[in-house]
């Protein structure tokens, strides 16, 4: 018993090695083949890019929307009756920009591009694609880690400074429509509210949420061995992963916002 | 443009530590066409894949064009492949991409703007026969254009030394044919090495100058003339004749 938890430790240890060392094999690539195939390394970040950011985007907006309708009528519903109005739009742009939007996003993307990358890798893998580009001289983290970590990084930040602003204006739109907020709450006052501060720690959460998700894909992935049946597994490992490391990483960027008392 | 190629006292064991290939020790000379012939699980793949440097021995050399391979460097490792052609039993091709890409991409990545890429890809496409294929995606296509797809591709970049697993799986007699002399001319014109490996002894004996045995990891060395070595007695004696090492020569 203790010896399985052991080697479950170490191998954990060793995954999490391999993953935080993935970006700099990517980068450490791309300096190395000096350009070689840059044309489709690019071609490949935009289709990551186009994949993760533009795709999705009308529903990514309407969950957006519907984050910031539930945030604004809540605050609206609970701090203006209590004497707390002067700070509603603070509250509302600290709960949407810097705390809601970012770890739905992500969250979003776990299940979407996240999955996308690891079943892709893993079946390029089963079919010995990667073989094939490998004894080709293709470098595999320059040619394939790469564009995705780049793509899903850049989309993950531009959603999430994006969507904020779709959140907040969408969301009290909404609620101006069901008359759902008073007349002293200005749309003006909530944008004033937004510091750049909070927008920092938003496009921080984004860039680590954007690593996170494509790098722990990338390595489920690319971990694949000959089986089809390892590729579901591959699924379920780097999604687990992902929402464990980005709650936490979400909540350990909170606790540093609070800490330093940054609004 | 042609490489030599040596396997030295070469052993490499699987996961569980089963011996795939023991105390192996072959060499192909330059412009040989050699053909790995044997059951599965006998060891040919495992001798082309690691003359394309995809796996290291766990005993002994693989010696390609002078050079020991688990001693390259990066830049070193990168060239030799761009001298070797790898052609896969079957999977191999990016499957998200048209026939066209998957030919064209060892010329993009390392020759980045070929002038007359295009030009270069339909030349290939045509001796091969899979011009009407070609803007097909790959997942979409019959197993035959797929392997000769496979060997365009590999044939690509002017390899020193080709590789090719089962070359004639997939194909009608025809297109069989047409693989062959397509890698047969560029044997004879440039010197190309090549290695097949050929499960059911299919391979035309006229392509090929030397065939070798696989059984359990070890190597007999065996005329193309003769019947598919698969007879018991036949491996039986070579091994104790030669002490438990199994040497080969090479000869074209």
């Amino acid at each position: 018993m203790l010896g399985e938890i052991g080697r479950d430790v170490w191998s954990w240890q060793g995954d999490a090695v391999a993953i935080a060392t993935l970006p700099y094999a990517a980068a450490k690539g791309a300096v190395i083949e000096r350009g070689r195939g840059a044309e489709l390394v690019a071609r490949s970040t935009a289709s990551q890019i186009y994949f993760t950011a533009v795709e999705p985007l009308p529903i990514l907006g309407a969950i957006a929307v519907l984050c910031g309708f539930s945030v604004i009528a809540a605050c609206e519903a609970l701090m203006r009756p209590n004497g707390l109005a002067p700070h509603v739009p603070v509250v509302i742009a600290q709960a949407i920009v810097r705390e809601l939007l970012p770890i739905v996003i992500a969250l979003v993307l776990i299940g979407r591009s996240g999955t996308a990358i690891a079943t892709e890798l893993g079946y390029m893998r089963v079919n010995e694609e990667i073989d094939a580009l490998d004894a080709a001289g293709v470098n595999i983290d320059y040619f394939l880690v790469l564009p995705r970590i780049v793509g899903v990084t850049v989309s993950t930040l531009a959603l999430t400074v994006a969507l904020s602003f779709a959140a907040l204006f969408g969301g009290f739109v909404l609620c101006e429509a069901l008359n759902l907020v008073s007349g002293g709450l200005r749309f003006g006052a909530i944008l004033e509210a937004v510091s750049l501060s909070t927008i920092g720690f938003a496009t921080a959460k984004g860039v680590a949420f954007g690593l996170v998700i494509s790098t722990v894909n990338c390595f489920h992935g690319l971990a694949v061995g000959r089986s089809f049946t390892e590729i579901p597994r591959a699924n379920v490992r780097g999604t687990v992963a992902c929402y464990l490391a980005c709650l936490a990483l979400n909540a350990s960027l909170s606790v540093v916002a609070l800490a330093g008392r940054i609004t | 443009m042609s490489l030599d190629a040596a396997l030295d006292r070469v052993t490499v064991r699987d996961d569980a530590g089963r011996a795939v290939l023991e105390r192996v020790t072959l060499s192909v000379v330059r412009g040989e066409a050699i053909a790995l012939c044997g059951h599965n699980g006998g060891g040919k793949t495992t001798v082309l894949r690691l003359l394309a440097a995809m796996s290291q021995p766990t005993l002994g050399r693989v010696v390609v064009g002078g050079r020991d391979l688990s001693r390259l460097s990066y830049k070193e490792l990168r060239e030799h492949r761009t001298r070797v052609g790898l052609v896969f039993e079957a999977g191999g091709l990016w499957a998200n991409r048209s026939v066209r890409d998957n030919i064209a991409l060892p010329l993009r990545y390392h020759a980045g703007r070929v002038p007359d890429l295009d030009l270069r890809v339909r030349s290939l496409a045509e001796e091969l026969d899979v011009v009407d294929e070609l803007d097909l995606p790959s997942h979409r296509v019959n197993a035959s254009v797929r392997k000769r797809a496979l060997v365009a591709r590999a044939l690509a970049l002017d390899p020193a030394l080709l590789l090719c697993d089962e070359p004639q799986l997939g194909l009608v007699a025809t297109e069989a044919r047409r693989v062959a002399r397509a890698i047969e001319r560029r044997r004879k014109e440039r010197g190309m090495t090549v290695v097949y490996a050929d499960h059911d002894g299919l391979l035309d004996p006229y392509v090929v100058t030397r065939m070798v045995y696989f059984e359990n990891g070890h190597v007999f060395d065996r005329p193309s003339a003769l019947p598919p070595p698969d007879r018991p007695s036949f491996v039986g004696v070579l091994p104790q004749a030669l002490g438990g090492a199994h040497v080969l020569g090479g000869g074209a």
